[in-house]
């Protein structure tokens, strides 16, 4: 899977779930985490969503050390084929 | 005195008092709805009550229950005492906020649905009585059901200098262990509604436990 892909489903998980009214058509790998504007449950949402789409596991301290968009994608294209 | 023998002491105590701890239930019917389901079951319940509640839950037909003790060494020593009442126990980080001891709790129930989380809804610290949202993270994303527990003695100390005002009772004390109506969690959730859950479990622990504890 390549990152455009990567990001592409990024989008999906996210706009269906913790930050649903986010316009993911101005996300670029540079945009911060926090604009999305996902707060500590959200977070729990968020880790459980990408695990099962991506079939990853995501520990909250990674989750947390995370930043911007391209640093979840580095991360998914990391552990994905 | 250790950690170890402390341990040791208190676990002699609570089974000491238990055999003397005359039960009886209230709402019965939702404890046994929610073991005939194919779904897990959350028990929920104010932290003040564990004493009382725990080692109840763990007799016989009352179903399989776990719990997760931090990783520390009064976590060690809970540890042992639930694993001795009969409670499955996961060690658990309490860093990121409790962030991932609420990932470990949903990782294991997805592992092993038929053995129920226990929480103590209003821990780690308090505010005693406030509800907080992991209970219903924690349901939503395992399938699982809430069912609140409450319970109250006839005879008791309450440990009024404990943020969650410890409640033992008394040797030979009746005491009744209340259940509420179950609350199912669906996998999505608005944040309204999420809120309106917790806030929901909130009113049900507090209607299900008496003004004072005691009789």
């Amino acid at each position: 899977m390549d990152r455009a892909t990567i990001l592409e489903k990024l989008g999906e998980v996210i706009r269906e779930g913790a930050a649903s009214d986010v316009d993911w058509a101005a996300v670029t790998e540079s945009t911060s985490l926090e604009s999305f504007g996902v707060d500590s449950l959200a977070i729990l949402d968020l880790i459980f969503d990408l695990e099962d789409s991506f079939d990853i596991k995501i520990e909250p301290k990674q989750m947390l050390a995370m930043k911007t968009a391209g640093d979840l994608v580095q991360f998914i294209d990391e552990r994905t084929d | 005195m250790s950690t170890a023998l402390k341990a040791i002491g208190v676990y002699g105590l609570l089974r000491a008092l238990n055999l003397t701890w005359r039960y009886s239930e209230s709402g019965r019917e939702h404890l046994d709805a929610c073991l005939s389901s194919d779904s897990p079951t959350v028990v929920a319940f104010f932290h003040g009550h564990t004493v009382a509640l725990l080692q109840f839950m763990c007799r016989q037909g009352n179903g399989r229950w776990m719990s997760m003790c931090s990783k520390s060494a009064d976590g060690d020593a809970m540890a042992w005492i639930e694993q001795r009442l009969g409670l499955e126990v996961i060690r658990g980080s309490s860093g990121s906020g409790g962030l991932e001891a609420i990932v470990e709790m949903i990782r294991f129930v997805r592992a092993n649905p038929k053995i129920g989380p226990t929480l103590a809804v209003d821990g780690s610290r308090g505010p005693r009585g406030v509800v907080k949202g992991g209970v219903v993270s924690l349901a939503q994303r395992t399938g699982g059901t809430i069912l609140p527990i409450s319970a109250s003695a006839s005879r008791a100390h309450i440990f009024k200098r404990s943020w969650d005002q410890t409640m033992l009772p008394h040797p030979f004390a009746r005491v009744e262990v209340r259940y509420g109506e179950p609350l199912p969690v669906p996998a999505k959730l608005s944040a309204e509604q999420f809120e309106a859950i917790r806030s929901s479990l909130e009113s049900r622990l507090r209607q299900l436990e008496s003004p004072d504890s005691l009789r």
